[in-house]
């Protein structure tokens, strides 16, 4: 339903100058969209990849394939859908290249700054929430933050993930699951 | 049949997200979450999922949109360069290889006739004279040395010329 929503035009230049003179986007509209969804790219890039280095990255490129997609979209939670589909998509190729490198079992700073006993009972919880996010599989780290951190609906996770709903919502419970298993876990294991 | 939705998914992570999750809410929606696997996995997961997203994103050290806009903008220029480009040299290697076959024809048609020609100075070069060759260029030079001497400044020259005028 989404994709027919979607509209693309002008997808070459005639020439160097007008590379970016048919742009849909002004400099202005790119510049609100982006304050405005920067932050939350990031933060999805970042706990999906399980690396913020990575995530600098990917964010930048994100933004450049969203302009160079030159589409119109009919509302925001398109546009913004859209950019989280191309930063998913990132993501998996970034993912599928470093796959002969191990990856990473902790994420972020936190998990270097959390103390190991004693500590603020909030970083222990971050903690053990990285902990937990890294021991999942990157789909299901994608469609928790969509439907948690984003709000997303299901027909949007969906629609980001490449998935239909239909296949989406038993995935989504197991992620739920798991997550709330090792959570769970964490815990009990910081109980006295 | 597993259900994987519940009608009271919403109102539970809103009790999470707003911190009235397990204290301050019904206590029938409390009754409720203690029996369904959805909701008290929502119930647990809903607000660490908000911290972490509130700590990250306050943690981001996002470029700033201006450079965004700007580098985007250098690179679609740099990539509609090279595309553009692409065709010259495709062009240019094609009149390459055409040439080199061109060439190719042209020798293996004359073959026979190259042929006899390297035969022939191979035969010269064996029967070279050099003691007569001198003694005919020493000749040559006497007679006509001026005029050597002024083709040779003319060939010198005008390689000069034509470079200095050039960078001019």
């Amino acid at each position: 339903m989404f994709r027919d929503l979607t509209l693309a035009i002008g997808s070459r230049p005639a020439t160097v100058e007008d590379a970016c003179a048919d742009w849909v986007m002004d400099e202005e509209t790119f510049r609100a969209f982006y304050e405005r969804t920067a932050r939350g790219v990031w933060a999805y890039l970042s706990r999906v990849t399980g690396d913020r280095q990575l995530a600098d990255d990917l964010l930048q490129e994100t933004f450049y394939r969203f302009l160079r997609a030159n589409s119109i979209y009919e509302t925001e939670t398109h546009r913004r859908n859209a950019l989280y589909r191309i930063a998913t998509n990132l993501a998996r190729d970034a993912r599928r290249r470093s796959q002969t490198r191990p990856a990473p079992i902790l994420v972020g700073d936190e998990i270097e700054s959390a103390p190991s006993g004693g500590g603020s009972d909030s970083a222990e919880r971050s903690a053990d929430f990285t902990r937990a996010m890294s021991s999942l599989h990157p789909r299901e780290r994608a469609m928790l933050w969509l439907a948690y951190a984003e709000g997303a609906s299901h027909r949007e996770i969906a629609s980001v993930l490449g998935l239909s709903v239909a296949s989406l919502k038993p995935l989504l419970f197991r992620a739920r699951r798991k997550l709330a298993g090792l959570l769970g876990r964490s815990e009990k294991g910081r109980r006295p | 049949m597993t259900r994987f939705e519940c009608e009271f998914e919403a109102d539970v992570l809103a009790a999470a997200l707003q911190d009235r999750w397990p204290e301050r809410v019904d206590p029938e929606l409390r009754a409720h979450v203690a029996t369904c696997a959805i909701c008290s996995d929502i119930a647990s997961i809903g607000k660490a999922i908000e911290e972490d997203r509130e700590a990250h994103s306050a943690s981001a050290v996002i470029p700033d949109s201006g450079r965004v806009w700007w580098m985007a903008q250098l690179r679609a220029r740099r990539e509609a360069a090279e595309a553009a480009n692409r065709p010259l040299t495709i062009a240019l290697v094609a009149a390459l290889v055409g040439a080199a076959g061109v060439l190719g024809a042209c020798f293996r048609a004359a073959f026979t006739w190259f042929h006899g020609v390297a035969g022939r100075i191979a035969a010269d070069i064996s029967s070279f004279d050099l003691a007569g060759w001198l003694s005919f260029a020493g000749k040559l030079l006497a007679e006509h040395g001026a005029l050597a001497l002024a083709m040779a400044a003319i060939l010198l020259l005008l390689p000069a010329a034509y470079l200095a005028i050039g960078r001019d």
